[in-house]
């Protein structure tokens, strides 16, 4: 079971291709802040000086504080699911637009109920399978 | 005194003992009575206790419960007397809950109450008409595991709900009549 490798592969009748990840972690959402816009004064000379300012404001709030965010959310996260007996199934399709498919089952389903995930895509549908909860479509 | 529980705006078990006292109905006084509608209402009555007693026996082991569970639990004891009242309607359905995710103990409750009442009318009426109870009995156990993700306890919240119901209306169903008996060979 790994992250960034998948399960299983399927293409479904219309020629869609999907890859079906399993994993026992839930990633931490990455989440921007808000960048403190600077204003402009009107004086070119003020607002040149007042560029550095705008564009570190851009990376920390973009970049750096969702990083730290990250990396202190992750090994929770990590711990958390080996803790667990709760295994997560995303089915992704990335072309013509990034499509995300979610389900939860428990261990001792998991290859049953991916089975039954993996025929319906091939079979071009979306199955809810008794021992899993699906829990929807995420389109990006 | 729990104060955690306290600060949580927890309820203490023992709140709901005037309100129990005046549920009367047992599974005995059930089976007593014959097909007909005060044998329907005592088993509308008996099936809305069976869910609130669970329902706080499942709660934490400090003797209280979550204001949610209280909610459920009251309403239960009280559609439960007012089932015994001369020509009281009986209630459409268990008392629901409010939105959002269930807890562990929550789910032990309902879960403990479809058992109950799943063996009630299994002796009654049989296996076969708990078919449907049973599906969605089975598919909560598929998903109960130990420390439960919010989804999963969303979906053993989703299939013991739909089995309450079910055992709930099929109570109801056949203590007002006679049970169907499959034609002989």
């Amino acid at each position: 079971m790994g992250l960034f490798r998948p399960a299983r592969t399927v293409t479904g009748p219309s020629g869609d291709y999907w890859e079906i990840y399993l994993s026992k972690t839930a990633l931490p959402a990455w989440k921007e802040g808000r960048s403190g816009g600077v204003d402009l004064t009107g004086n070119p000379r003020i607002d040149l000086l007042m560029l550095p300012v705008a564009v570190l404001g851009v990376l920390w709030s973009q970049l750096v504080l969702p990083l730290l965010r990250f990396s202190v959310l992750l090994p929770v996260a990590v711990l958390r699911g080996r803790r667990s007996r709760a295994v997560r199934i995303e089915a992704v399709n990335n072309f013509p637009a990034r499509e995300v498919l979610l389900w939860t089952t428990t261990e001792g389903f998991v290859d049953g109920v991916l089975d039954e995930i993996v025929a319906g895509l091939a079979a071009g549908k979306v199955v809810q399978p008794v021992a899993a909860v699906y829990s929807g479509r995420e389109s990006a | 005194m729990a104060i955690g529980s306290w600060l949580r705006g927890d309820v203490p078990v023992s709140r709901f003992a005037p309100a129990r006292e005046r549920c009367t109905v047992t599974s005995d006084v059930v089976e007593a009575l014959p097909r007909g509608p005060a044998r329907s209402a005592a088993w509308a009555s008996y099936a809305l206790v069976t869910y609130g007693d669970k329902l706080l026996a499942a709660g934490k082991d400090d003797g209280y419960v979550d204001g949610d569970t209280a909610r459920v639990a009251a309403s239960a004891y009280e559609l439960a007397a007012r089932c015994l009242e001369a020509d009281a309607p009986i209630p459409g359905g268990l008392p629901p809950w409010s939105a959002g995710t269930r807890s562990v103990h929550q789910l032990r409750g309902m879960r403990d109450a479809l058992d109950a009442l799943r063996t009630f009318l299994a002796v009654d009426l049989g296996p076969a008409p708990l078919a449907a109870a049973d599906a969605h009995r089975a598919k909560a156990g598929s998903l109960w595991i130990a420390r439960p993700t919010a989804e999963l306890r969303g979906g053993i919240a989703g299939a013991l709900v739909a089995g309450l119901d079910a055992v709930y209306a099929l109570g109801v169903a056949s203590s007002a009549r006679e049970p169907r008996r499959a034609p002989r060979a």
